[in-house]
């Protein structure tokens, strides 16, 4: 009367990998394009606020400049082609507001540096004044601690743009003008009060010994940097910009 | 009229751009600044209720809002939907008054999402048309009637015309060549007169008859795209084949509904980290308006999206706009021979002095010579204890002539200027790099006592206004906040604020977050002990990691 049937193992095992397999399936159909897009090679576009970073990302990854700019809110990314042979590339434009950078290209960096295979800096050449001086220094610190971190660093190229307006400074001027202003923050970041952090005593010193072996005789020079930071003029709204495809190219390659 | 209308996306691209005059960028780039990057809108309760009952007839994720810059008013409207994030933007000068600009807006949202982009720039210019007749018709009655009084009075007076000789003589009739007025006025200001217009519409119309054909056909054509109401696409989770499915691997449609069922987790946890509810409340209405119509990522439930959302807008909120870099500021002023002014203010017993003293002895390790200066004249013993400070600082310092302490003892209202500039005399007398100045405590709803701050602050001239705040007082920070803010005259604000207290709260560090959301002024120090070294600079990653926790 109370005969229990033998329990179907067979069949309980079939329907369970049955359920797991439609999860599966499923997930995947819903997901297809950001479960399967596997990090690539990534450049990256930064700078200060109106330097030309949108223009620039719209001419490399489309071909022409946008109607107009306006100040970005969200970063862009796009993929940029770079002939058969090299391969195609992502590339990020973030806004160069400080609270977004925070939200955006900090993070971003600190989670992707492996496949950041350079950084292109913007810097507007026409109004290089010594306040601009001080902000876009105190912006590539904040870079080079992140980027520096890793063996060989990261590439950059500081792009200066507009550069043959009248009013533009050149390259060299803007290297030396930023040279010595990042060796006179990095003094002053020594003098600085500590950051507040959860296990006391672990500092922000870290960083200006990162920086430290890019010192020789108490100067700051680029070229001691574990990354090569080169620098490339030209002017996006003129289409000049073969600075920096070659720039890409040659990342690229190697 | 319009001086400028432009359609961008937030990446930056500009889609569409109608610009009769110059390139307003920097009106825009503010406006982007202050609105879509940081934005704090601090409501009540009531007025938060009051504004969702109203809210309601909007579609999800458009959100529409004006802002004021310079001379110039800015309308916008921002949509936020899976696929379409865009910002339409109307830029005019403030003293116009447009009538119903939102509707405006509207309209031209929907023939954009619409039609293609040809299409588009013709319907724009009819919208604009109809747009700045309707205001001509408003306008017009008043204005006609204003002229013919002028023209009345006008009128009484006779005009004189001067021959070569000097003398000159009278005309009686209509002074009509004189007076400008009505025909230089039509094509400049628009503010033509109805049958003018209409007689312009006729000349068009006989002119180009192919012309004003297409005009009808357009308008027919945008009427119709107007008319089509939106499709109330019901794309809930579960009208979906495995829809229910989304909510545990992502990819699912956020919608009011899911909002509301996280919110009020993530303000109970908010309150409880020391956030005042309606701070919490307005960040958390941020985060809807950024996070309704959007999809979950991969693997994430709502609940999380909203957590790591929030987390997001503290990080966009506590990250100050520029930063302030206080020893090249000093290296400058120093550098032309003056003393840098910091004041300190705040409410009784949230650590003026000891962080005075703190800030003190940090510049003291840099080398620069400091002079404390006592004008709290009101409590006793407060010039006392600013002594015991400066004996200790002194004998901790490298050099014993490092610091000095300027008094003048108690007193009233009008003394504390009278100390304040004469420190500032005595200082630039003696070579001295910096000025402290450390005032009374005062409750920041009592106007008597906030009253002579503004005076202080003009006679002073502090480089720096310090506001210290506690880490320890809740909801009222917001009003403390706010009303230091005010209290220095319409031109000048707080610079800062230093936290103090931060040791006694753990983890619950939300009156940070209220100090900063009240007024937008950054926080750049942290006291978290009892020592003179117990000053810290805030780092937003912890300070975040904390109030997440």
């Amino acid at each position: 009367m109370f005969e229990v049937a033998p329990p179907d193992y067979q069949k309980f095992i079939v329907s369970l990998l049955l359920a797991l397999a439609v999860l599966l399936v499923t997930s995947v159909l819903f997901n297809r394009k950001r479960i399967f897009n596997a990090s690539r090679p990534v450049f990256v576009i930064s700078g200060p606020k109106s330097s030309g970073k949108t223009n620039l990302f719209e001419l490399l990854t489309k071909g022409d400049l946008p109607v107009l700019t306006v100040s970005s809110v969200e970063p862009n990314s796009a993929t940029l082609n770079l002939g058969d042979q090299i391969g195609s590339y992502d590339v990020y434009d973030f806004p160069g507001n400080e609270k977004l950078k925070s939200l955006y290209l900090y993070p971003f960096l600190k989670k992707n540096l492996s496949c950041v295979k350079g950084i292109i800096y913007m810097i507007d050449a026409s109004q290089f004044s010594s306040e601009y001086c001080t902000e876009v220094a105190q912006d590539l610190i904040r870079l080079y601690e992140i980027t520096e971190s890793v063996p060989n660093g990261i590439d950059f190229q500081l792009f200066c743009n507009k550069c043959d307006l009248f009013t533009s400074k050149k390259w060299t001027t803007i290297k030396s003008l930023l040279e010595s202003e990042i060796a006179q923050l990095c003094k002053r970041q020594i003098l600085n009060l500590s950051q507040i952090s959860a296990k006391d005593g672990q500092s922000d010193e870290a960083i200006v010994q990162q920086l430290a072996s890019s010192f020789r005789d108490g100067k700051f020079q680029f070229e001691l940097l574990e990354g090569n930071t080169e620098f490339g003029q030209g002017n996006v709204h003129k289409n000049k910009i073969e600075m920096v495809t070659n720039w890409l190219h040659e990342k690229a390659i190697n | 009229m319009i001086d400028q209308f432009l359609i961008f996306r937030p990446t930056g691209q500009v889609e569409f751009n109608y610009q009769p005059g110059k390139n307003l960028s920097n009106v825009v780039n503010a406006f982007i600044d202050d609105i879509l990057v940081s934005e704090r809108n601090l409501k009540t309760f009531q007025q938060a209720e009051k504004d969702d009952a109203q809210e309601v007839q909007d579609e999800e994720g458009v959100t529409v809002g004006s802002y004021h810059i310079d001379k110039y008013s800015v309308e916008y409207l921002s949509v936020n939907q899976q696929h379409t994030k865009l910002v339409f933007v109307m830029i005019h000068v403030s003293v116009l008054t447009l009538k119903s600009p939102f509707e405006f807006l509207r309209k031209i949202k929907t023939l954009y999402l619409n039609s293609d982009h040809d299409k588009f720039e013709q319907f724009f210019r009819l919208t604009l048309e109809t747009l700045e007749q309707k205001k001509e018709e408003i306008k017009d009655a008043p204005q006609s009637e204003l002229k013919e009084d002028k023209k009345k009075l006008k009128g009484t007076k006779k005009s004189r015309k001067w021959n070569p000789d000097g003398t000159f003589y009278e005309e009686n009739d209509e002074t009509s060549d004189l007076d400008f007025s009505t025909d230089s006025s039509v094509p400049n200001n628009g503010s033509a007169n109805l049958n003018q217009l209409v007689g312009d519409k006729a000349h068009f119309g006989s002119k180009t008859k192919t012309g004003e054909f297409l005009v009808s056909d357009l308008s027919q054509e945008m009427d119709k795209i107007l008319s089509i109401t939106p499709k109330a696409k019901t794309t809930d989770s579960t009208s979906q084949p495995f829809g229910f499915l989304r909510n545990i691997i992502g990819g699912k449609k956020i919608t009011k509904e899911d909002i509301k069922k996280v919110k009020s987790a993530l303000s109970t946890h908010l309150i409880k980290k020391n956030v005042a509810p309606d701070v919490a409340n307005s960040l958390i209405s941020e985060i809807e308006k950024e996070l309704v119509g959007s999809t979950t990522a991969n693997f994430t439930s709502v609940q999380d999206t909203a957590k790591k959302s929030l987390e997001k807008q503290l990080i966009k909120l506590l990250t100050p706009n520029n930063s302030i870099d206080l020893l090249k500021e000093i290296q400058a002023k120093t550098s032309n021979n003056l003393p840098y002014v910091i004041s300190v203010v705040g409410v009784n017993g949230v650590g003026k002095s000891t962080n005075l003293s703190k800030l003190a002895y940090w510049l003291l390790q840099n080398n620069y010579r400091v002079l404390i200066t006592a004008c709290d004249t009101f409590r006793s013993g407060a010039v006392e204890q600013l002594r015991t400070h400066v004996n200790n600082l002194t004998k901790l310092s490298p050099d014993q002539k490092q610091i000095e302490l300027f008094e003048g003892g108690y007193g009233g209202a009008d003394l504390v200027a009278k100390i304040a500039t004469g420190a500032i005399k005595y200082a630039k007398q003696n070579n001295f790099d910096i000025v402290l100045l450390d005032t009374a405590g005062r409750r920041h709803n009592d106007t008597q006592l906030m009253a002579p701050l503004a005076s202080f602050a003009k006679a002073a001239n502090p480089d720096k206004i310090i506001m210290v705040g506690e880490a320890l007082v809740g909801t009222d920070s917001v009003l403390q906040a706010q009303n230091f803010n005010k209290a220095f005259g319409p031109n000048r604000h707080l610079d800062f604020f230093i936290v103090s207290k931060c040791d006694t709260v753990g983890d619950l560090i939300g009156s940070m977050v209220n100090l900063v959301y009240a007024t937008g002024i950054p926080i750049l120090f942290v006291g978290n002990g009892q020592t003179y070294t117990d000053l810290r600079t805030l780092s937003v990653d912890w300070a975040v990691s904390m109030l997440m926790s």
